[in-house]
């Protein structure tokens, strides 16, 4: 069972992976039907690579085009919208949006089309913008989506490996094979040991497997390297807590969901930084994830992401000693 | 010479219930001490406190010297356990059961020569979770006996056995006898109890009611009788003498007279009788 998961992971997760998109859509594609105007926006077609602007003659061919999203907006502007705006007057514009366009991206077309107006009767905003980007500017070196990915995915799989672990903890116990060994000259604590290392080892290589199928083991290894021991570590002393209350590998299920449901928030914020609360920041999936996206989607080193290593490394004794200590009490 | 096994006073509890109470005995070396008594007397209770498993409330449990509850790994590599579960890996070959717990001993296990001491031969290479129940009893037999153990814990080792498969095992038991172990057996099975030790133990409740050679116990609490079918009688109609009675002699002399016989034998209580006579209830 846990060589059947194991190779599910290894083989469909690169292959979802490489299912997503690997690049980044920042063109603003924009339909309009504008008679008489045709000219001017062809013009700003030329000059602005973000923002791609189709014209349209037929304005039933646009809001067709809206609907099935091959546009993002479609914009119709009435025959005399010039010669409104010049006397005075206020021409009505139609705006379409497809459903699945969000709020905030409809905002700005709406600002830009008011702004368009006011350039057109020259009268210009009564300010000065100044525009400054802070930090690191990521024009046209945005992280495609599946990268964003990679921190979640690759938390999953050691988040997975609990699962695998487990499962082989719990049938030694649903066999009894666990009471046989007790009987012998090996100790308590050599048990643990030699499960300790084979369950950090099996989710470490499955781990790398992943990472390196994924391309992404390249700049940084050794910070790589300690970030997936580490996970590993966590990994195993999660695995004890799983399968002491069960009893079975049914059993064991409901307990796993708990864990994973818990586990798995932090790396899902990573992702989506503005859905994350200061609750995240004490499950230790936390450190696991966000140090993975440091070092592979920002390219910070061993000297950025220390800290959350340290962090990760006392999780990872508290859980590991604590999966022990409730494990063993099952022995007895 | 001491005792190989030395069960002190040994008192467990599971909660408000108390398995083991006040349980004294000693095995010396050597020794078949068979262990008796129905489902939840207390037996695998106190095997496990013999094997270092469970830790006694009160008392103490010595193996070959050792405090079970305080060294239990100083013991570990001299005693054998067969447990009553099959706790085998399954989805390990029988070879590869026996050579993982040798190496656990620090043998060098020769896993042939055992599979075919317990009648498995080139059974070697067989996943254990393809083996039927008699064929995984066995299995734990072998690996009970690996390290050559000056102390044996058999657990009901005959369940799931057929006739033959049984006495090859009761030979078995026989020959690590004669090679100077000590076997702690704990059976439901009063004939085999009978044949292999050299004392008994009746368990009932986590108590000792009784512990002595199995002919001692027949002669204290059993019933010695001559049973006689005289001829042109059918099954059922035999003539029941007690052998005890003063009158004997007498009853003899008139059921000769009565001249040919179909059978003649003596029969003796049997120890599963002087459990129910000892204890009022059956196994």
């Amino acid at each position: 069972m846990s060589l059947i998961i194991t190779v599910m992971i290894i083989v469909a997760m690169p292959l979802f992976f490489n299912l997503m998109p690997s690049d980044v859509e920042e063109t603003l594609y924009i339909g309009i039907h504008a008679p008489g105007l045709e000219g001017v926006f062809s013009q700003m077609n030329t000059t602005d690579e973000a923002l791609q602007l189709t014209i349209y003659n037929d304005t039933n061919a646009l809001k067709v085009d809206v609907e099935e999203g091959d546009v993002t907006a479609g914009i119709i502007l009435p025959g005399d919208f010039v010669k409104t705006l010049l006397t005075g007057g206020k021409p009505r514009v139609d705006l379409y949006f497809p459903s699945i366009v969000p709020g905030e991206a409809r905002e700005p077309i709406q600002a830009l089309l008011e702004e368009l107006s006011f350039v057109i009767t020259g009268q210009n905003l009564p300010v000065s913008l100044n525009t400054e980007i802070i930090g690191e500017d990521y024009a046209g070196r945005q992280l495609p989506f599946r990268d964003q990915t990679k921190p979640l995915w690759i938390s999953m799989v050691l988040l997975v490996e609990i699962m695998s672990l487990a499962y082989l903890i719990i049938e030694e116990k649903q066999t009894g094979a666990i009471y046989a060994l007790l009987v012998t000259p090996i100790t308590t604590s050599e048990i643990f040991a030699a499960k300790i290392i084979v369950g950090t080892m099996l989710a470490m290589v499955e781990t790398l497997l992943i990472i390196l199928l994924l391309g992404s083991f390249g700049a940084n290894q050794i910070a790589i390297l300690l970030n997936v021991f580490l996970g590993a570590v966590l990994a195993t002393g999660f695995a004890f807590m799983v399968a002491t209350p069960a009893r079975d590998l049914k059993s064991s299920f409901s307990w796993l969901m708990i864990f994973y449901i818990v586990l798995l928030l932090p790396p899902l914020t990573i992702m989506y930084p503005q859905a994350a609360s200061w609750v995240v920041k004490v499950l230790p999936s936390y450190y696991l994830a966000d140090t993975f996206n440091q070092i592979l989607n920002q390219g910070v080193g061993l000297g950025g992401v220390w800290q959350n290593l340290v962090i990760l490394a006392i999780f990872d004794i508290v859980i590991l000693i604590m999966g022990m200590l409730i494990l063993r009490r099952k022995f007895q | 010479m001491t005792a190989s096994i030395v069960a002190d006073n040994i008192t467990f509890c599971y909660g408000d219930l108390t398995a083991v109470d006040h349980a004294n005995f000693e095995v010396a070396q050597g020794e078949v001490l068979g262990f008796l008594g129905p489902n939840g007397a207390g037996k695998t209770t106190t095997v496990k406190i013999l094997t270092g498993q469970l830790k006694p409330k009160e008392g103490s449990a010595k193996v070959l010297g050792h405090d079970m509850a305080i060294e239990p790994k100083k013991a570990a590599a001299k005693i054998g356990v067969c447990f009553e579960e099959k706790n085998l890996y399954p989805r390990m070959t029988a070879r590869g059961n026996l050579e993982f717990f040798g190496k656990l001993f620090g043998n060098n296990v020769d896993a042939e020569a055992l599979l075919r001491r317990v009648d498995l031969a080139g059974k070697g290479e067989a996943r254990v979770e393809n083996f039927s129940k008699g064929m995984k009893q066995r299995l734990m037999i072998a690996r009970s006996i690996l390290n050559e153990p000056d102390v044996l814990f058999l657990d009901e080792p005959t369940d799931g056995l057929d006739p033959v498969s049984s006495e090859n095992i009761r030979k078995i038991i026989h020959e690590e006898q004669e090679r100077g172990a000590s076997i702690l057996l704990t059976t439901h099975d009063m004939i085999e109890a009978d044949k292999l030790s050299d004392r008994v133990a009746f368990m009932n409740e986590g108590k000792i009611v009784a512990l002595d050679t199995p002919e001692n116990l027949k002669l204290k609490y059993g019933k010695r009788s001559l049973k006689v079918r005289p001829k042109g009688r059918v099954e059922g109609e035999e003539v029941e003498i007690p052998l005890d009675d003063p009158e004997t002699p007498e009853k003899i002399r008139d059921i000769l007279k009565e001249g040919e016989f179909d059978t003649i034998h003596t029969s003796e209580a049997t120890l599963e009788e002087i459990f129910i006579k000892i204890t009022g209830r059956g196994l």
